[in-house]
């Protein structure tokens, strides 16, 4: 298990290098150049080269890229052509409220949807499973920025109770987290549901009842392990796109997140800000995947890394 | 009357497109304590369904008992609330199914399935019910059966899990064990080995068996009495030597002819024609009448009744029941 763990991490690095080519690459592929946009509208051709000459994008892009490689093993993600901040400086300041959004809107997005699954599976085509899906399937259609402003004009305008952005108290999570979360609880509760009905069909559970276990010791007790593989496979999914923050929501809840980072990153070429928020997303991503497979092997002993 | 169970025109239907179609009509059978009592036919013909009912373990289908009453002991088991039923349930009728490598929980060590059982109907707390799983490991003759208990379902091969399913069914101490095919997913080997070992409990422990098969080499090796069905009906009734000695009804007859004898070596083996009848087209007189060798214009009217004899053998067959001469007109 050890060895599986330190063997996968060993495995990233290799990853992480492709990764951070085909960014790099892609940054430099997409029209517009950042000098242009430092210089504004009126400069001329030789300002803008001055500009270049200076960020060293006149340089081939091998070198750009080798030479950002080893500033990175240094320790260096460079600073913003922008705002001539360090970048590490910037997504340390994004981050952690970034990452405090995703814990809380995945945390009841799973506790929620899990329930709903167990009830609608339990009830399985009666009223209460026709309540958690419609509940399901509205959290699925219903696209977060409307949610999110409808809450704002209820909870904000109308009544009052909560901010209509910032994150100065912790209220400025809530209406954020629920946006976020909606789509999410909802997906988790549509694959619960289907797991779990499966699962109730086994073998294993008419050996339960034919031993006297009550409903719930079945469902809690013996079905729900089985069914959860699915459903961490989609929330470690949904985790990890959570994790690369929401352009979105975090603009209609103006969050100082990674999301709103990331878009005015892109709209000013920002180029070592965008590579720098690219390849930890993509490091999140990958650490996920490693922790939704290692929950794997918790869940169905079956399944073992050694 | 049988001292534990008596079940009396047994009548299960199951659901289709709103329409209720009859699997099981009018079963009687008996088990009394101690004894081995197998039910044969092949299958479709009900016996599955009849050992569920028995448990009463319907869920998530659409079967149902629709009439008759299952008598175990005092009570009619169709009367008792769920609760009450689930006190039962493998506390005093315990039940192994046919699937051993599907019927265990494949998350779930076996130690902690055994003991969870035993908790909660022994009510013994969790180092006694330890032991007594452990104990039961032993009984049913698995080896290291200490460190068994903390293995997983997947780890053992198919004839252990079958003995381990016999541990958790028997470590209640039932009075009643339901084995519905227990060794029909196994090796031969393995097999004889998995009957020697239900004989065992059964003369050690006192508990009476139900044995659901379609095997009547299991039925020869291991029954006391022999119950056949077919079409959802029980249409002969017998010790197991009156039953290969002399067998009344034409189907026993045609199911005992199937079995393939050694140093017979005729091209094919025997089979009788023709297929169960639909439930949902049942005929109207005897259920196998289309297919019998005997059959005469009675047999396609009428359905002939489950009749005993003085020392308890049944049949249901016109063959053996007195009908007015000028209706016994064979036609070939």
């Amino acid at each position: 298990m050890k060895k599986y763990i330190v063997k996968r991490i060993l495995g990233i690095i290799p990853l992480l290098f492709v990764v951070s080519f085909l960014i790099f690459l892609f940054i430099h592929l997409v029209p517009g150049d950042p000098a242009r946009l430092i210089a504004g509208k009126d400069a001329d051709l030789q300002q803008i080269n001055a500009i270049k000459h200076q960020l060293h994008l006149d340089e081939p892009l091998y070198k750009q890229y080798i030479d950002y490689m080893n500033n990175l093993f240094h320790g260096n993600l460079g600073e913003s052509i922008k705002s001539k901040v360090p970048v590490s400086e910037l997504i340390g300041e994004r981050i952690v409220p970034s990452l405090e959004l995703s814990l809380l809107s995945i945390a009841w997005a799973m506790v929620i949807g899990v329930l709903i699954g167990i009830i609608s599976a339990i009830f399985k085509n009666r009223w209460p499973d026709n309540i958690g899906m419609i509940t399901a399937v509205s959290g699925i259609s219903l696209p977060n920025f409307w949610l999110g402003l409808v809450m704002i004009q209820i909870f904000s305008v109308k009544l009052g109770l909560l901010p209509t952005g910032g994150i100065e108290t912790w209220k400025g999570y809530l209406m954020p987290s629920i946006a976020l979360g909606a789509g999410i609880m909802a997906m988790i509760a549509r694959f619960t549901r289907s797991s779990l009905v499966q699962t109730l069909k086994e073998d294993f559970i008419r050996t339960g009842r034919s031993r006297g276990y009550s409903g719930l010791t079945i469902v809690f007790g013996h079905a729900l392990r089985s069914s959860l593989i699915p459903v961490v496979t989609v929330a470690g999914l949904q985790f990890g796109f959570l994790l690369g923050g929401s352009i979105v929501v975090e603009t209609v809840f103006s969050f100082p997140g990674m999301g709103r980072l990331l878009i005015n990153s892109i709209q000013m070429r920002d180029y070592p800000v965008v590579q720098a928020e690219l390849m930890l997303f993509s490091f999140e991503f990958i650490l996920v995947n490693l922790i939704v497979d290692l929950l794997y092997g918790f869940l169905n002993p079956k399944i073992r890394y050694d | 009357m049988h001292n534990l169970l008596n079940v009396n025109n047994l009548q299960i239907a199951f659901r289709k497109r709103k329409k209720s179609i009859k699997v099981v009509n009018g079963v009687d059978f008996g088990i009394s304590k101690g004894e081995i009592v197998g039910i044969v036919g092949e299958s479709g013909c009900g016996k599955s369904v009849t050992s569920l009912s028995i448990m009463r373990l319907f869920h998530d289908t659409s079967g149902e008992v629709v009439g008759g009453t299952i008598q175990f002991k005092e009570k009619d088991l169709l009367e008792l609330s769920e609760r009450e039923m689930r006190r039962i349930r493998g506390k005093e009728i315990a039940m192994i199914f046919q699937e051993p490598m599907t019927s265990l929980n494949p998350v779930m060590k076996i130690g902690k399935q055994l003991i969870q059982g035993i908790m909660l109907h022994l009510g013994l707390n969790r180092e006694e019910a330890k032991q007594q799983a452990v104990e039961m490991l032993k009984l049913v003759g698995i080896p290291r059966a200490e460190s068994i208990m903390n293995e997983y379902p997947h780890q053992l091969s198919g004839g252990m899990r079958q003995r381990v399913m016999i541990a958790i069914a028997m470590s209640c101490e039932p009075e009643l064990l339901i084995a519905d095919e227990p060794t029909t997913a196994l090796d031969v080997t393995i097999q004889a080995q998995i009957l020697q070992l239900m004989k065992k409990i059964q003369r050690e422990r006192g508990t009476a068996i139900l044995l659901i098969t379609h095997d009547l080499g299991v039925v020869a090796e291991s029954c006391d009495r022999v119950v056949v069905m077919y079409a959802g009906r029980v249409v002969e009734e017998a010790t197991v030597e009156e039953l290969f000695e002399s067998p009344l009804h034409p189907y026993t007859q045609g199911l005992i002819e199937s079995v393939p004898k050694i140093g017979n070596r005729k091209e094919e083996l025997y089979s009788i024609p023709g297929h169960v009848p639909n439930p949902e087209a049942m005929p109207n007189g005897c259920k196998f009448a289309s297919r019998c060798p005997y059959v005469m214009d009675i047999c396609r009217e009428r359905e002939p009744q489950l009749v005993s004899n003085n020392n308890g053998r049944k049949q249901r067959c016109w063959l053996h029941q007195s009908i007015k001469e000028e209706e016994r007109k064979t036609i070939g």
